[in-house]
């Protein structure tokens, strides 16, 4: 317990701008000594620069503070794995950078099951909302744990649709684990708190989100996971940094393919074109995990098979009237205006909304802001 | 020597009788004021006594005393100089008494004895209809304010001695001929009309609903869109002003002077539009000496507030008294004054601060800044807007499309017959329209059938519709079912409905 709070006080350092604490530590000789070293010394022996050796000399708070705070921390559900624990995660620890422990709220991904990071866009398109929710319900059926970001967007659509399914799903957080980041996910959070999933971060509870803080931890959401997919990013996106990652981790990564005209496409098809590998459904990301063999990639006409698309199909459409079938049939993941619906139908306004307000009550019709609507599918 | 004439000042919107009184008494010579007077009427002094030695006048050298009855309400407003200068040379014996008897007299002075315009000059005379007056005199740049009350002789005068010759018989300046009847028979066509609008066929449809009821509306669309285009044709599609109605809207716009001679009488419905930087005073009204704001001089007509969600919180909070009631009190610390304020409210919000949401190609706002914009417009706000419709982008076919769009006047008759209907069944519950019923009055008038209200009742929890939500749009159905001449909330009606509430509405 003693040797730990010092351990917890170096883990306490990390804002994301220093250095390598773990070799700092063992130069050192431990986080006790490093805990009693003079700044002069650190200077002199370990070669640290005057800002770093200041940071640590100046976040250096009494012994008896430090256990307050570490039981504090442990009472708030909050536990602290060092990288020397035996429940460190391993594929953490084989990295370039490990940090040097992780705060963890919940459980630590189970080290023997496979886990698959899904990120992207925090602004995505309705095709990237169920692209994310499509590969993260059938991972999470699959037995595969979904690794994410908790962002709005793509990171946290994905984890909410694995645990919906009955997965386990994991974030890695920017900030500290009990802080809830973004505040609009507080439902997902809450969800991911609970046994059997977990929010992890390097930064210490109360960190608040800085900015600077988000570019490290995706190294940490890579690390964790066997096969990084990438749903939506734009040319310039931070997931962008999570794949130079996953690649230097030597992960696989997976890139769901868009539309060349669609700019939420643009990072998606470079990466695409560097040779990363399409994610074409649950099928392709399973063979990659080593999960299934063969995907079925034959486009030889006798071996073609008749199904179309077999990620989504759009909700049930039998037995509609004719009116309400014209409009379910112009409806798309593209939105489209009351105006554009009423133009393409050949119906007038009035019953336009009608046929629209009708399809939204049997789930075949969405309205994703005021007045545009998209079609409603659901994963295969 | 004593002597009074009649003049007027205005409180609120409306007149009130001044009687203009003048002692002239041996003593030190002097010239007072009394009577609880604004700096502008003090200063009447040395413009009447001016303006009378430059029509030829001496003052004689004596105490006069002017006193402006009654005492213990603020006078303001530069037209007591014309009564004051009367009421002195009937004292001085220039004009008999019994000329300025039952006369009721207004104009402000210039130095060389001009009868210059002053401000309410239509109010005051209708106030002094209504005293029994029979005769005005009102400077001459009024006079076409003047001509358009019915039963009163008008005369405009443009100079001091004319107006003493008018009144010793010297003169024959004709009353104005009174033109009421012309101005409301011609001048009804608007600017802005429908038929300029292309596409846009939601819109439309909403702001016929939305005139139907009376329902106040946000618009939502992308720049260009052509949101204040649809705002400003909207009073077009609303029934035309009653007589009485062009009279009660053209007395705020002559308390501001904001009418002109070409234009005396508002008989078009006003379309106000505010800005967001406008002051909180500008906007509902007020001052020292208050005056109408831009909710009043929308009477009975349209205040569009573009941009809303640049407006200050609070700037819509201050617009809560005047569209709860339909008129705003302003209270000074002797008087309360009352302006009508019953106007049709729409306002007007780009989809996200680029404006180009949800077209995500185009859209250069993030999640984080498209939340916060819309979601900057006041909740007790958005509570009081009953629709919310969608501008969007004007395309090309539109543009060039064939055939007319529907003209205001048809969609104006349908209109007007959906007010007929409320009106017929809101008689005597002291409410006109639809979108002004109470909760109360929503069980009583807007009762479902079997199958609509299990329709309602699926809608309800589907949309998580809050109680409030279900109200709305439950008026607006019945507006709805108004405009297609149903008795009864058809499922159509509601299904409708459901389309015009937004989630932006909540």
């Amino acid at each position: 317990m003693n040797e730990r709070i010092y351990d917890y006080w170096i883990a306490t350092l990390q804002d994301g701008y220093i250095g390598n604490l773990i070799r700092i530590t063992q130069e050192a000789g431990g986080a006790k000594s490093l805990y009693n070293m003079s700044k002069n010394h650190m200077i002199s022996e370990l070669g640290l620069s005057q800002k770093l050796s200041d940071h640590i000399a100046e976040n250096r708070p009494g012994e008896d503070h430090l256990t307050v705070d570490y039981e504090r921390m442990l009472g708030k559900g909050i536990s602290y794995v060092n990288y020397t624990d035996d429940d460190f995660p391993p594929k953490l620890r084989n990295i370039a950078s490990p940090p040097y422990g992780i705060f963890v709220k919940g459980s630590l991904p189970d080290p023997n099951a496979t886990s698959v990071a899904i990120v992207g866009a925090r602004d995505c398109s309705e095709y990237g909302r169920l692209m994310a929710e499509y590969f993260g319900n059938r991972l999470a059926r699959e037995g595969v744990q979904v690794i994410s970001g908790m962002a709005w967007g793509i990171d946290g659509i994905a984890q909410s649709a694995a645990l919906a399914a009955g997965g386990r799903s994991f974030a890695v957080m920017g900030c500290g684990v009990d802080i809830t980041y973004p505040a609009k996910n507080a439902v997902l959070y809450r969800r991911l708190c609970s046994e059997g999933n977990g929010v992890i971060s390097e930064y210490a509870p109360q960190t608040p989100a800085i900015a600077r803080q988000f570019p490290p931890r995706n190294r940490i959401i890579s690390a964790l996971s066997d096969v990084l997919i990438v749903v939506e990013a734009r040319a310039k996106s931070g997931t962008l940094i999570t794949v130079d990652m996953a690649i230097d981790q030597g992960r696989t990564v997976m890139v769901v393919p868009g539309r060349l005209t669609d700019n939420l496409s643009v990072g998606c098809l470079k990466l695409l074109y560097q040779g990363a590998l399409p994610a074409i459904g649950i099928d392709s990301v399973l063979e990659q995990l080593g999960l299934q063999k063969c995907v079925d990639i034959s486009t030889h006409k006798k071996q073609r098979q008749k199904k179309e698309a077999n990620v989504a199909m759009p909700n049930g459409s039998a037995g509609l009237t004719p009116d309400l079938q014209t409009v379910a049939d112009i409806l798309s993941l593209e939105p489209l205006s009351i105006d554009d619906i009423a133009r393409r139908s050949g119906l007038d306004q009035s019953t336009a909304m009608i046929m629209l307000t009708k399809l939204e009550m049997t789930d075949q019709a969405k309205e994703i802001f005021p007045g545009f609507f998209v079609r409603q599918y659901s994963i295969t | 020597m004593y002597c009074s004439v009649m003049s007027g000042g205005i409180r609120g919107i409306d007149g009130f009788s001044v009687s203009v009184e003048t002692d002239v008494s041996s003593g030190l010579p002097g010239f007072d004021i009394v009577g609880f007077v604004g700096s502008e009427v003090k200063e009447a002094k040395d413009r009447v006594r001016t303006a009378l030695k430059n029509t030829g006048y001496m003052l004689p050298v004596a105490r006069i005393t002017i006193n402006l009855s009654p005492g213990d309400i603020k006078k303001t407003g530069t037209g007591f100089d014309l009564p004051i200068a009367l009421s002195v040379l009937s004292c001085m014996e220039e004009i008999r008494a019994e000329a300025l008897e039952d006369v009721f007299v207004a104009g402000e002075l210039s130095l060389s004895g001009e009868v210059c315009p002053t401000k309410g000059i239509l109010p005051m005379i209708m106030m002094a209809k209504r005293c029994g007056i029979r005769k005005c005199i009102i400077p001459a740049a009024n006079s076409a304010e003047g001509a358009v009350v019915e039963d009163i002789r008008v005369y405009p005068v443009s100079s001091l001695a004319q107006t003493v010759d008018l009144l010793s018989g010297n003169c024959d300046i004709k009353p104005v001929k009174n033109r009421l009847l012309t101005h409301l028979h011609t001048g009804k066509q608007y600017e802005h009309d429908f038929v300029q609008i292309r596409g846009q066929e939601t819109a439309r449809r909403g702001a016929e609903i939305a005139a139907a009821g009376l329902h106040n509306i946000l618009v939502i669309g992308p720049p260009g869109a052509g949101k204040t285009l649809l705002a400003k044709c909207i009073p077009s599609i609303l029934p035309p002003l009653s007589k009485e109605e062009c009279l009660e809207v053209s007395a705020i716009y002559s308390i501001k002077g904001a009418l002109s001679s070409d234009n005396p009488l508002i008989v078009r419905r006003p379309f106000v539009a505010a800005h967001s930087s406008s002051t909180d005073i500008s906007l509902v009204g007020g001052g020292a000496v208050p005056r109408p704001g831009a909710v009043s001089l929308a009477h009975k007509g349209v205040l569009f507030l573009d941009e809303i969600p640049e407006f200050s919180r609070r700037s819509l909070e201050t617009l809560r008294q005047p569209l709860e009631d339909g008129k705003v009190c302003i209270t000074r610390n002797r008087d309360i004054c009352v302006f009508p304020s019953d106007f049709m409210l729409i306002a007007a919000a780009n989809p996200c601060p680029c404006g180009h949401y949800p077209d995500m190609n185009k859209c250069t706002c993030d999640e984080k800044k498209r939340a916060r914009y819309l979601s900057k417009i006041s909740g007790p706000f958005l509570d009081r807007m009953d629709l919310c419709i969608q501008a969007n982008k004007v395309t090309c076919a539109d543009l060039q499309g064939s055939g007319m769009p529907e003209s205001s006047e048809a969609i104006r008759d349908r209109v007007i017959a959906a007010h007929d209907i409320q009106r017929r069944r809101f008689k005597g519950s002291g409410i006109q329209f639809n979108s002004q019923m109470g909760n109360r009055d929503i069980e009583k008038y807007c009762s479902l059938g079997r199958q609509e209200s299990a329709l309602m009742r699926e809608l309800a929890e589907k949309q998580e519709m809050s109680a409030r939500t279900y109200y709305r749009m439950l008026k607006v159905a019945r507006t709805i079912s108004d405009l297609a001449g149903r008795e009864h909330i058809s499922e159509e009606a509601i299904l409708e409905a459901v389309r015009l509430k937004s989630r932006v509405l909540i």
